[in-house]
């Protein structure tokens, strides 16, 4: 084996990724090559020193740390999806609402200037007006019983997308 | 206690806890801060600097990786921002080095070993600072290629490159070899080459 390969193997050692037959390999070589044991030895001897000399921190970071620690607050990540998400809801439950409530006609307006969204607002308005007949029809003040069912649907869609950003942060 | 268990303490606003993370990691922070780009007096406030860091940014701690890693990452990018560069002294100090010094009961041993770790302090310093913070947080932190890439934010093959390379100058500068094995080629191969 000539030193190049032997500088290889040694490289390879010095990752502990050396298999046995190669580690005896490299020994053999070591054992009859003067400078390539000087070159080993030397530079085992060097990251031997490295690992033992972590240096030590002053005894009093700590103290310092837990010191600064009361000024300094933690981020919150405000724009996590949970929120964002409650806010998408809680808009389009008051907007209907509103709509429902003081015949202003948001959704309407919105139908003239978005077209480009018509087909979401068409089955969204199904959806409601299937919603608002369910209760026209069994319910005699249908929009105090909608803005109660809104409520408790955003109550729920709440604590679900909560428990969702809880289990993310806790469930690893 | 797990740093897992630590952080989520710490999220939930037991600042004890964090206590805990700073006393497990406060050498590895100092010695990185040491090593890569400031001196002793400024290491230590990069020290306190990285940790409140944290402390404020902990919301954002993937679980994926480790704290070890984490906290490394965000060590070195403290230190390259702060560009404390021009006021580094050395790696290591004469102070350092009289710490170090293990055998008190035989002096010349003692001298013998203090002339050695010279060479390899002198060997290390002398590395270009690219190369010395791979072969520092490999071989002094025993941090794995992976954790070093996510550190340092480099692909494994520079990782890997740069180590290699590391090495090589090492070899080079702490071990002499004669002129006749040079002419005839023989340890032609540790010569530098270019590296990444």
């Amino acid at each position: 084996m000539d030193c190049r390969r032997a500088w290889d193997l040694m490289m390879k050692s010095f990752d502990k990724e050396i298999s046995k037959p190669h580690e005896n390999e490299l020994n053999t070589h070591i054992n009859e090559c003067g400078s390539c044991k000087a070159m080993f030895n030397k530079l085992t001897e060097t990251f031997d020193f490295m690992e033992t000399s972590v240096r030590q921190a002053p005894a009093d970071i700590e103290k310092r740390v837990m010191t600064k620690l009361d000024s300094v607050k933690q981020k919150r990540d405000f724009l996590m999806p949970y929120v964002i998400c409650n806010l998408i809801v809680f808009t389009v439950i008051v907007a209907y609402w509103l709509d429902n409530l003081l015949r202003i006609g948001i959704f309407v307006f919105a139908k003239d200037v978005c077209n480009n969204i018509l087909a979401a607002y068409n089955t969204s308005v199904t959806i409601f007006a299937t919603y608002r007949n369910f209760f026209n029809t069994y319910f005699i003040r249908p929009t105090i019983n909608t803005a109660v069912i809104a409520g408790a649907i955003y109550g729920f869609l709440s604590i679900a997308s909560f428990l969702q950003k809880m289990r993310r942060r806790y469930v690893s | 206690m797990e740093d897992i268990v630590l952080i989520k303490k710490c999220l939930n606003g037991q600042k004890d806890a964090f206590e805990f993370l700073v006393k497990k990691y406060k050498n590895l922070v100092y010695s990185i801060a040491l090593n890569t780009l400031v001196n002793k007096n400024d290491a230590a406030d990069v020290t306190q600097e990285v940790f409140l860091k944290a402390w404020a940014n902990l919301s954002s701690y993937n679980p994926e990786f480790t704290f070890k890693t984490w906290i490394a990452k965000i060590t070195v990018n403290h230190c390259i921002n702060l560009n404390y560069k021009s006021r580094r002294i050395t790696a290591w100090d004469d102070e350092e080095m009289e710490k170090l010094t293990t055998d008190e009961d035989d002096p010349e041993k003692a001298a013998l070993d203090t002339e050695r770790r010279n060479d390899i302090i002198n060997a290390i310093n002398s590395l270009p600072e690219k190369y010395r913070i791979i072969v520092q947080l490999y071989h002094q932190h025993s941090l794995s290629y992976e954790e070093i890439c996510n550190i340092t934010g480099y692909p494994m093959s520079i990782v890997k490159n740069r180590l290699y390379r590391a090495r090589k100058m090492l070899a080079k500068s702490l071990t002499t070899y004669s002129e006749e094995a040079v002419n005839k080629g023989e340890k032609a191969w540790i010569a530098d080459e270019p590296g990444i």
